[in-house]
C-alpha cells in the first residue's frame, strides 16, 4: 500500500528496535543455557550450583531481608561518597580552570594521583580510618574525584571565547558567569565526568566491601565465599552488575533531558 | 518632503555639545607572532545622535575591530574613544553589539537569550514580549537556537543588543551570511527599528548597496592599517529606492573612494 508508506516505515523502525534489544538478550540467554546444560550433566558437582538452585537462594535472600540490607547500605555508601566527590571535584575543577596558578600547584600531585588504583589506598586506609564507614567514604570519594575534577575543567576551558566575550558585553555577574555560562557550557563534559565518576566508585565500592566491611554487596559476596556459597556470590554478582547499568541508565536519561538544547540524532 | 533625513533630527538631539561618539586619533597595534601589527592608525571620526553611519571597507582594515573597542571589548593602543565626552572603559549598558555571527546561548531559549540582555533579566516580562514581538519571534520563544533559521538568529541576536535599551546599537555584518531576500528583509526592519528609535547605528559592512540604503553617511576604510579614505554623506530621501537614478550616483562614488 503506497499510502501507508509512513506507517510502514515507522512500524519498521520499531522492529528494527526490539530486534537489536533481542539480539543484545541473546548472549546471556546462551550462557545461562549453558551454565543450566552443565549443572545438569553433573559438572562441578559441589561447587556449582544450578540456575535453578540461584534462583531459590535468591528468594531465601529477598525472604529474609538480607539482600536488600546489603543493597541499601552500599547504596547509601555509594550516594553519600558520590555527593561529597562532586562537592570537592566540582568547584576544584572550577577553580583550576578560571585561576591556573591553582591548577599548576596541584595538577602534578592529582596527576601522580590519578596513577593509584583506589584499591592501593584500601589497606592504608584501614590503618589510618579502621574499618569504619570513612574507609569505604574515602575510597569512593577518591575513586569518583578524578573523572569530576577533570572532566570539569576540560568542560570549561573548552567553552568558546566568543561566549565570554557575549557575558563581558552583557556585563554578567560572577553568579551569572556561573550560573548562565559556566555550568550550561561545560554540561556536556561535566555530566559524562559525573557519571564515569560514579562508575568508578560503583566498582571501588565493590572491592572496599571486600576488604574492609561487615555489610554492604560486596561483604556479601567474601562472606559468601568462606561458606563456600557459590549460589549466593552469583547473586552479589548479578545484583552489582544489575544496580550499575540501572544507575548508568539513570545518567543516560538525566543527560537527555540536560543536555536537550543539543543537535540529537 | 516628509520621509527626508533631515539634518533638524540631528540638531534637535545636539544640545549637549559632546557627539554621541567620538574617536580621536584611535590606532590599534596586535603583536603576531611577535612582530607589530598595525590594524588601525590615527582614526578619527565623530558620530552626532541618531545618525546611521557605515563603516565599509576590504576585509582586514579593521573593522570589527574598531566596533568592539567602541563596544568596550577592546581597548586601543592610543588615542581615545567617548561617549557623549565619557571616556569608554568598558561595555555599558549605552551600547548594545550584534556580532558576526548570533552568538545565542546554544543551551538557553530564544527568550532566556534576550532575557539576558535585559538590565533586570526579564523580572519584566513585558519588556520580553515587546522584544520578542519586535523582531518577529514571538512564536519561537521557547526555541532552542540549533531550531532557528539564519536569519531568526541575527534577530534574536539584534533583540538580545536592543534589550538594554542602548543609545547606540553597533553592527558587525550582521547580514552578512544571511541570503539576498531575507537581507533585504533585515533592513527594513533595521531601518524601522532605526527611524521609530531615536538610536545612533554604527553599521560595518561590505555590502555597497546596504551601506547606502541604509546610512546618513558612509566611511571608507583603507586595508592594513585602516585609516579612513573617504566619507560620503547620503542625501536621499527614506525609504530608498535602490533603483532610482541617484541611487547609481552613490554607487559610482563609492566605488571611485574604494578603489
Amino acid at each position: 500500500m503506497f499510502f501507508d508508506l509512513e506507517g510502514d516505515r515507522i512500524g519498521l523502525r520499531e522492529n528494527v528496535r526490539m530486534r537489536n534489544g533481542l539480539r543484545g538478550l541473546a548472549v546471556p540467554l546462551l550462557m545461562v543455557l549453558l551454565w543450566w546444560l552443565a549443572a545438569e550433566s553433573g559438572i562441578g558437582v559441589g561447587i556449582l550450583p544450578s540456575p535453578w538452585e540461584v534462583i531459590i537462594t535468591f528468594k531465601d535472600l529477598l525472604a529474609s531481608g538480607e539482600l536488600q540490607a546489603h543493597v541499601k547500605t552500599s547504596l547509601l555508601r555509594i550516594v553519600q561518597g558520590f555527593f561529597l566527590a562532586v562537592g570537592l571535584g566540582v568547584p576544584a575543577g572550577i577553580l583550576a580552570a578560571v585561576f591556573p596558578p591553582f591548577a599548576q600547584y596541584v595538577s602534578p600531585i592529582l596527576g601522580f594521583l590519578r596513577q593509584v588504583p583506589p584499591v592501593a589506598w584500601i589497606p592504608v586506609l584501614i590503618m589510618v580510618l579502621g574499618i569504619g564507614e570513612a574507609t569505604k567514604l574515602a575510597v569512593i570519594v577518591y575513586a569518583a574525584f578524578f573523572p569530576i575534577f577533570m572532566n570539569t575543567i576540560l568542560g570549561i576551558t573548552q567553552i568558546d571565547d566568543h561566549f565570554w566575550e557575549v557575558a563581558r558585553l552583557l556585563e554578567f555577574s560572577s553568579r551569572e558567569i556561573l550560573w548562565e555560562l559556566i555550568l550550561p557550557a561545560s554540561a556536556p563534559s561535566l555530566i559524562a565526568g559525573l557519571r564515569l565518576g560514579m562508575s568508578n566508585s560503583w566498582r571501588a565500592l565493590v572491592a572496599a566491601e571486600m576488604l574492609a566491611a561487615f555489610s554492604g554487596l560486596g561483604y556479601m559476596i567474601m562472606a559468601a565465599r568462606s561458606l563456600v556459597r557459590m549460589d549466593e556470590m552469583f547473586i552479589g554478582i548479578a545484583v552489582i552488575g544489575i544496580l550499575g547499568l540501572a544507575i548508568d541508565w539513570g545518567w543516560k536519561l538525566l543527560e537527555g533531558y540536560v543536555l536537550r538544547w543539543q543537535n540529537r540524532e | 518632503m516628509k520621509d527626508t533625513y533631515s539634518a533638524g533630527r540631528i540638531e534637535n538631539n545636539s544640545a549637549d555639545t559632546f557627539p554621541m561618539i567620538e574617536l580621536s586619533n584611535v590606532s590599534k597595534e596586535y603583536i603576531v607572532g611577535g612582530s607589530q601589527l598595525s590594524v588601525l592608525q590615527k582614526l578619527s571620526l565623530n558620530v552626532a545622535p541618531a545618525e546611521f553611519v557605515s563603516i565599509i571597507g576590504q576585509s582586514g582594515c579593521g573593522k570589527t575591530t574598531l566596533l568592539h573597542m567602541i563596544a568596550g571589548l577592546n581597548q586601543p593602543t592610543e588615542g581615545q574613544i567617548r561617549i557623549r565626552g565619557k571616556l569608554v572603559k568598558g561595555p555599558g549598558r549605552d551600547r548594545g553589539l550584534v556580532f558576526q555571527e548570533p552568538r545565542l546561548f546554544p543551551w538557553a531559549t530564544v527568550a532566556h537569550n534576550i532575557r539576558l540582555g535585559l538590565p533586570d533579566r526579564g523580572r519584566d516580562e513585558g519588556r520580553l514580549w515587546e522584544l520578542l514581538r519586535l523582531v518577529g519571534l514571538q512564536d519561537f520563544a521557547q526555541a532552542y537556537p540549533r531550531e532557528l533559521s539564519g536569519g531568526m538568529a541575527q534577530r534574536a541576536a539584534l533583540a538580545r543588543a536592543l534589550a538594554g535599551s542602548p543609545e547606540i546599537l553597533l553592527l558587525d555584518e550582521p547580514l552578512g551570511a544571511l541570503d539576498a531576500v531575507t537581507r533585504l528583509k533585515m533592513q527594513d526592519q533595521l531601518m524601522k527599528i532605526w527611524q521609530e528609535g531615536s538610536l545612533t547605528v554604527v553599521a560595518v559592512t561590505h555590502d555597497i548597496d546596504e551601506a547606502i540604503v541604509l546610512s546618513t553617511r558612509i566611511v571608507v576604510l583603507s586595508p592594513r592599517p585602516g585609516r579612513i579614505k573617504g566619507i560620503i554623506p547620503v542625501d536621499l530621501p527614506y525609504p530608498r529606492d535602490r533603483t532610482a537614478l541617484d541611487f547609481n550616483v552613490y554607487r559610482q562614488e563609492l566605488l571611485a573612494v574604494l578603489e
